[in-house]
């Protein structure tokens, strides 16, 4: 059984490295060994063994396994060590949080540690202080998953599950109200179609490109600044062209290059100007919705005219926010290639053409991806996300098996149970305050 | 000089409850009203029960009140609603007589040994460095307690409205208490307004019955009280009436548009929020254009039937217009109103002021039960005045209060709700608000209450008897299932599989037989091999107990990692300010409501985890 109580989660810093550790805490930790290693381990002994996903190795590991209460969170603990490869160690987590575990939320081994008198009082001001910022990054990196498409989804599954549940509920509350009776058949549907809604979201949020677990960049700046040159720059140094593939727009193409240990993808956009031109409004559109995804921004611009005015109105108007800029094409003024930090941004000043200073680039790029750890709690609000959502789709089987018995209070109780688990996606647990507006607003209530 | 243990003001529901739990509990105990004839008086419509109202009524009734007893020998008719939903959302309602209601429920009053019973309007309470310890009547007198506890209902700032006309008044007939809110009002009690409403009462013989719909008690006869229903003890029941029911038309909703202007509700005269589950017919009409008719539930209100109750359509339209509505509906052509329907808006006191206790956190020793609280209804005020007499008698006992868990009881969920989430219309109790519905059934509420009401001292030891006994029987009957088996091959094995398409793997016996399919009690009751049994309550109750266990262990997994966390409790004297990284909303937040534990806090609307892992820490340190 998953049990809520076991904890999974990738306790090395997030990208490439020589290795990488999944830490595993909580009751199912030594059901999970038994499982994936077919025996019993002795405890603070290092065995290596083979993990496989989909019938293939996916990786040979180090395991150790720690008994309770000796070990770091005071918990039955297993860690495995894996290749430093986050494919795999995303791998090996998604295969413990799809039976065993859930994933963890950010500063809760350290919090169980704390709770289990594993870190004495000293150490637990940091915990607090660790468990207060994660708290404010936890919720923008919700934030961040919630973005585009997804939220939408989200937000539409609500609203229907709301709509059944009102329907549910009011029958069961108010059976002497003239409610028209809901038969066996239109809630057939509606599950039918929730069902379907579930499994868009789930293909949305695992393939779709909201969030790719990469840093994204986005390169933006006015006509003729020399933004293609530069993108044609950074990729012609870089010998580890992960791909290139034209995105959901035409004219934004998205490059994914590996800079030091982590991939970082680069979307090349149309200039920024104001236009009446249909198509090159289109063209426009795209480029802010690439913008509304970036996690970066470098702004571009030609040396010679410098950063003015007119650049503040369009990142005003853009509503660009985090972004760098770039002073491009300094072989013509002959000046030095540097990176001068001002208040609200670093500037870079290079030539994209001559390829002088791209390393001032490429510091500033991998200095902001190692500094920020938004992306890799995004990754984990996204994760987290995703359970409830499969576990919701779980939870609508159940549902639909009462709703074929027509015990509709066992049905009510699944679907009580699914609006939860949306709705704590969207932060909201109100689902009874909901439901009855929803049923006060719907039906005229009132014998 | 008059001392007692336990001071009760307000003969209403909830202070009939809190006033005999409190004598249970071996208090010398005084209950204070300004009319002692109008006790135990239904000042809403003449029914007990209903959805979600009857489970409390059943918890209350686990714990030995008095409310559903009351009730049972005072029904007119009785129905169970949701017969066909699910055990768990199935509910017992009883039409009552109103004179026999107000009887029974003095004479059980006068009954009960430590329980005094005082007339007297009390204009203020007595308190000292924050302490309650007594009420000053009208006249002067001074009443000592060492608890007191306040139920009064509508009578704070009570003020009607018929018509364009208004005034004040604690209920139509009755004077409020305007001195009484005075003192909470120097005392800076957090108070707010509500609203709520009656429709006109008619004279029954003016009623044309003939064409309209009429609604007999269910053939089974359903009982509110265990007394009667599980633990067999007998009464007298009285005679039945039926109810009737009829709508209003098109030309009722026309001439009330045409009102819009002389209705408080609309003219800005009332401000204060109504409950949405009730609402005015002015409100129905209005907000719902497009409904051609609206249901009215014609309920008798006495056995004699000399006035009828029209539930369903409370107005505070003028006496006039309301007599000219009623004449558009089908069977009220030539009604006569023997009294108009009114608005009534009251203070209430906001509950987040209250600990899980009732117990209030300006002034030691004082207790709120009731609609005071901001909630409606009668099962939902005799609930909190049983838990205000329960704790008010701990409290002097020096023992540690009782708070219910929303997972025991629908009384946790009504005062968990209160205290944590506040009120925004007069509270009434919903099943949708208990997330252990499954759980909270009807026919287990002894099972998962008397036992600790018996420890508490608020159940008797005559009940606890009765209890007892079924416990013994449901065992018995569990264990006799256990052993009558059905072997694969046998002619019943056969006979399942005709008859409910249910194919036997294994040799399995009846208990199991309930477990796996739809099969009923009564199903298996029928079978050859069934024998003889006690009782088809028991065996009712027996086959429940099987069919959801699956489920609430289920539950219990699940909810169990975060239920230890939850209990945690939190002193009151807590020093929220030393909790490092809390945002200034939260802080506030928890500052008022003061949450007894985790639980609470994590309920409070806006508090995040992060803030209970905070709080969990800073608690542990």
């Amino acid at each position: 059984m998953k049990s809520s109580d076991t904890i999974a989660a990738i306790s090395t810093a997030y990208g490439f490295s020589g290795i990488g550790v999944v830490r595993v805490s909580g009751k199912n930790v030594s059901k999970l060994i038994k499982k994936f290693f077919g025996k019993t381990l002795k405890p603070r002994h290092a065995y290596l063994k083979k993990i496989y996903y989909q019938k293939k190795i996916l990786d040979e590991v180090v395991v150790i396994y720690f008994k309770k209460p000796k070990s770091y969170t005071g918990e039955d603990m297993c860690e495995i060590h894996a290749h430093g490869n986050p494919v795999i160690l995303e791998t090996i987590t998604d295969l413990i949080t799809s039976n065993y575990a859930r994933h963890a939320k950010p500063g809760e081994f350290t919090e169980r540690a704390f709770l289990n008198n594993k870190i004495d009082l000293l150490q637990a001001e940091s915990v607090s202080d660790l468990i207060a910022s994660s708290n404010i990054s936890a919720a923008q990196s919700a934030a961040t998953s919630l973005q585009g498409e997804f939220s939408k989804h989200i937000k539409i599954l609500e609203n229907m599950l709301l709509d059944l549940r009102s329907k549910i509920e009011s029958s069961i509350n108010f059976p002497e109200d003239e409610i028209p009776e809901i038969d066996k058949r239109t809630f057939k549907d509606m599950i039918t179609n929730l069902e379907k809604n579930f499994k868009d979201i789930l293909s949305i949020a695992t393939t779709g490109e909201v969030l790719n677990q990469k840093i994204k960049y986005v390169v933006v700046g006015r006509p003729n600044v020399g933004k293609s040159s530069l993108i044609n720059s950074i990729l012609n140094t870089e010998s580890s062209i992960v791909s290139a593939h034209a995105g959901t727009t035409r004219d934004s193409i998205r490059y994914d290059v590996k800079i030091d240990n982590f991939i970082i993808s680069i979307t090349d956009t149309a200039g920024l100007r104001s236009t009446r031109n249909l198509i090159e409004k289109e063209g426009i559109e795209r480029t802010k919705k690439s913008l509304s995804e970036a996690n970066r921004v470098l702004y571009v611009v030609d040396a010679k005219v410098g950063f003015t005015k007119s650049d503040e109105k369009l990142i005003k108007k853009f509503e660009i926010k985090n972004y760098d800029v770039v002073f491009n094409k300094i072989d013509l003024l002959k000046e030095k290639a540097r990176i001068q930090k001002t208040k609200h941004y670093s500037a870079v000043f290079l030539s994209a053409k001559n390829k002088i200073g791209l390393k001032f680039l490429k510091k500033i790029m991998s200095e902001h991806y190692k500094s920020n750890n938004s992306l890799e709690s995004t990754v984990i609000a996204r994760k987290r996300h995703i359970e409830n959502i499969k576990a919701g789709l779980e939870q609508l089987y159940i549902a639909k098996k009462h709703l074929d018995n027509y015990h509709l209070e066992f049905f009510a109780e699944e679907i009580r149970i699914i609006h939860k688990l949306v709705s704590s996606i969207i932060g909201d647990d109100s689902i009874t305050e909901k439901m009855l507006d929803k049923i006060f607003s719907d039906f005229c209530i009132g014998k | 000089m008059k001392k007692y243990d336990v001071v009760v003001i307000g003969g209403g529901h909830a202070g009939c409850e809190a006033s005999s739990a409190a004598a249970r509990m071996g208090c010398k105990t005084v209950l204070i009203t300004m009319k002692t004839d109008s006790i135990g008086q239904l000042s809403c419509n003449p029914a007990v029960g209903g959805i979600g109202k009857s489970h409390l009524a059943r918890e209350i009734d686990a714990l030995d009140g008095l409310i559903s007893v009351v009730a049972d020998k005072s029904a007119l008719q009785r129905r169970t609603l949701n017969s066909r939903k699910g055990q768990a959302v199935q509910a017992t309602r009883i039409q009552t007589c109103r004179d026999h209601y107000k009887l029974n429920m003095q004479k059980a009053l006068q009954g009960i040994k430590n329980l005094d019973i005082y007339q007297a309007t009390i204009s203020s309470i007595i308190s000292k460095n924050n302490i309650a310890t007594g009420v000053i009547t009208e006249a002067g007198d001074k009443i000592f307690g060492k608890s007191i506890i306040l139920t009064v209902g509508t009578f704070l700032g009570g003020k009607i409205h018929i018509g364009l006309k208004s005034f004040s008044a604690g209920r139509a007939g009755d004077k409020p208490s305007i001195e009484l809110e005075s003192f909470f009002k120097d005392y800076s009690f957090k108070i707010g307004r509500l609203k709520t409403g009656t429709p006109p009462r008619i004279k029954t013989a003016s009623i044309d019955f003939e064409k309209l719909e009429k609604q007999n008690s269910d053939p089974h006869m359903p009982k509110l009280s265990y007394l009667y229903d599980h633990y067999g003890v007998t009464y007298n029941e009285i005679k039945q009436v039926p109810c009737h029911i009829t709508y209003t038309n098109e030309s009722t909703h026309d001439l009330i548009r045409t009102k819009k202007d002389e209705s408080p509700l609309f003219n800005g005269n009332i401000v204060s929020k109504g409950p949405r589950y009730c609402p005015s017919i002015e409100d129905k009409v209005y907000r719902f254009s497009e409904k051609k008719q609206h249901q009215i539930f014609l309920e008798p209100e006495t056995i004699n039937n000399y006035e009828t109750y029209p539930n369903g359509i409370s107005t505070s339209l003028s006496e006039k217009d309301q007599m000219k509505f009623l004449k558009t509906i089908d069977g009220l052509g030539s009604a006569i109103i023997t009294q108009p329907g009114y608005a009534i808006e009251y203070s209430y006191f906001d509950p987040r002021g209250l600990y899980s206790s009732l117990e209030t956190k300006k002034l030691e020793n004082l207790f709120f039960a009731g609609q005071i609280n901001g909630t409606t209804g009668y099962e939902e005020a005799a609930a909190q005045g049983l838990l205000a007499g329960i704790n008010a008698s701990l409290k002097i006992k020096d023992k540690e209060p009782w708070i219910p868990t929303r997972k025991e009881s629908y009384i946790g969920v009504l005062i968990d709700d209160l205290v944590t989430q506040g009120v925004v219309e007069p509270y009434r109790m919903f099943t949708s608000r208990a997330e252990h519905r499954l759980r909270l059934r009807e026919d287990n509420a002894d099972t998962r209450l008397t036992e600790i009401g018996y420890k508490l001292g608020v159940v008797t030891k005559d009940r606890w008897k009765l209890f007892i006994t079924k416990v013994d029987k449901i065992k018995k009957e569990t264990r006799r299932l256990e052993t009558i088996d059905i072997d694969v091959n046998s002619k019943t094995s056969k006979l399942l599989h005709e008859r409910f398409g249910l194919k036997l793997k294994n040799k399995s016996n009846l208990k199991n037989l309930l477990k796996m399919s739809d099969i009923t009690y009564e199903d298996i009751s029928k079978l050859q091999c069934f024998g003889i049994t006690a009782n088809s309550d028991i065996g009712h109750i027996v086959a429940n107990n099987i069919r959801y266990e699956g489920y609430l262990k289920r539950q219990d997994d699940e909810a169990q990692f975060f239920s230890n966390a939850q209990e945690q409790r939190i002193p009151p004297d807590f020093n929220y300010d030393r909790i490092k990284g809390l945002t200034n909303e939260a802080l506030e937040k928890l500052k008022e409501v003061l949450p007894g534990n985790l639980g609470q806090a994590s309920r409070i609307p806006g508090i995040t985890p992060a803030t209970i892992t905070l709080l969990k820490i800073a608690l542990k340190r």
